[in-house]
């Protein structure tokens, strides 16, 4: 067998090694570009599980939830967490409009988060109420958030039929910052507990 | 006697405007200073996220500067709850601690900025000129390794 006939398995070797040497920079050059870009927002219950979120609420008591974001937007973000409270006729956020509630919010957690990163936070909240004489509304008095106590005006829940409750909502609206126009922008992204009062 | 009484006169007069004083210091913001110190520390934090997203877009590690972000965003949210509730004092203390919690931030940022941005070339090159020496290393070595079995196993065969 003379040399020549090893000629293409010599090429073949001095191309793995050849590629082998540049595959570092190649690293640096050829980057494929992301193309989703995208913020995670959860809420989990008590034992930090999707599962066991509080529901029967009695006024007074301590109930607690892990709020999170994860961003996968590419840069570190700057978000806010709009806290707000509605009952069955409020205003609510609308996926499908990709709207924010028009409700003024309770409280507003900020949030700073690198790129590929999460931020989590417990959140403990008691609601205070009674019902009125004849049993019909539920009259929230205050909402405690992280022993934070927050305005919540003149809240009130009437009696659900339907689900045979007095029912309202608790939801978290996230917003960004947007740098360009320096204020913030509803991201599209919420969660919520809907809440049962009970006695 | 009477001087006795003037000094004591002095004294209580002094102690009542000092108090006065302090007092009106640590209970006396107005609505207008509270929204004042509110505002000015939602644009510190703007600013100073700002100089830390541009770091980070640099490469950067931003982590700690996040971190106070996240301690001055905190401060900041409980200021306006404060201001909500009419409590000025509160909104104006919280805004405070909100600013200082971030000084020094935009100039830390700068600096990480700078440092990652020629650590990102240094790196770009010591990877991309390395791997270009490599490559042409393993070509010359190819290409003489080639001829010198070209010229043994050549020989060999004329013999």
């Amino acid at each position: 067998m003379s040399l020549e006939e090893h000629k293409v398995l010599f090429i073949v070797v001095l191309g793995v090694l050849v590629l082998f040497a540049a595959s570092p920079g190649l690293t640096r050059l050829l980057v494929l570009p992301r193309t989703e870009f995208f913020t995670e927002l959860w809420l989990l219950g008590p034992n930090h599980k999707a599962e066991d979120y509080p529901f029967n609420v009695t006024a007074g008591e301590e109930y607690q939830v892990f709020l999170g974001i994860g961003n996968r937007l590419g840069y570190a973000a700057y978000y806010k967490v709009a806290v707000k409270l509605s009952n069955q006729n409020q205003s609510r956020p609308d996926s499908f409009n990709r709207t924010p509630s028009t409700l003024p919010p309770l409280y507003e957690i900020r949030a700073f988060v690198a790129d590929e990163d999460k931020w989590e936070t417990p959140l403990t909240f008691s609601l205070t109420y009674n019902r009125d004489e004849n049993q019909s509304h539920i009259q929230v008095h205050d909402v405690t958030l992280d022993n934070a106590q927050l305005n919540v005006g003149s809240f009130t829940s009437s009696w659900d039929s339907e689900k045979n409750g007095f029912y309202c909502n608790l939801f978290f609206e996230a917003w960004i910052y947007n740098t360009e126009t320096s204020s913030f922008h509803y991201h599209e992204r919420f969660v919520g507990l809907w809440l049962n009062m009970t006695a | 006697m009477k001087s006795y009484a003037r000094l004591a006169l002095l004294s209580i007069a002094f102690i009542l405007v000092f108090t006065g004083f302090a007092g009106s210091y640590a209970l006396g913001a107005t609505e207008s200073e509270a929204l004042d110190a509110v505002v000015a520390a939602e644009e510190t934090i703007a600013t100073c996220y700002r100089a830390a997203a541009e770091a980070d877009g640099a490469g950067a590690d931003v982590a700690e500067l996040l971190r106070r972000l996240d301690e001055a965003g905190e401060l900041l949210s409980k200021a306006e709850l404060s201001y909500g509730r009419q409590d000025f004092d509160s909104a104006f203390d919280y805004s405070s601690q909100s600013v200082n919690k971030l000084t020094g931030l935009v100039a830390e940022a700068e600096i990480l900025h700078e440092t990652a941005v020629k650590e990102y070339y240094a790196s770009f090159l010591v990877t991309t000129g390395g791997s270009a020496a490599g490559v042409a290393a393993v070509v010359c070595s190819g290409f003489v390794v080639w001829r010198l079995l070209k010229k043994r196993y050549g020989e060999g065969a004329s013999k």
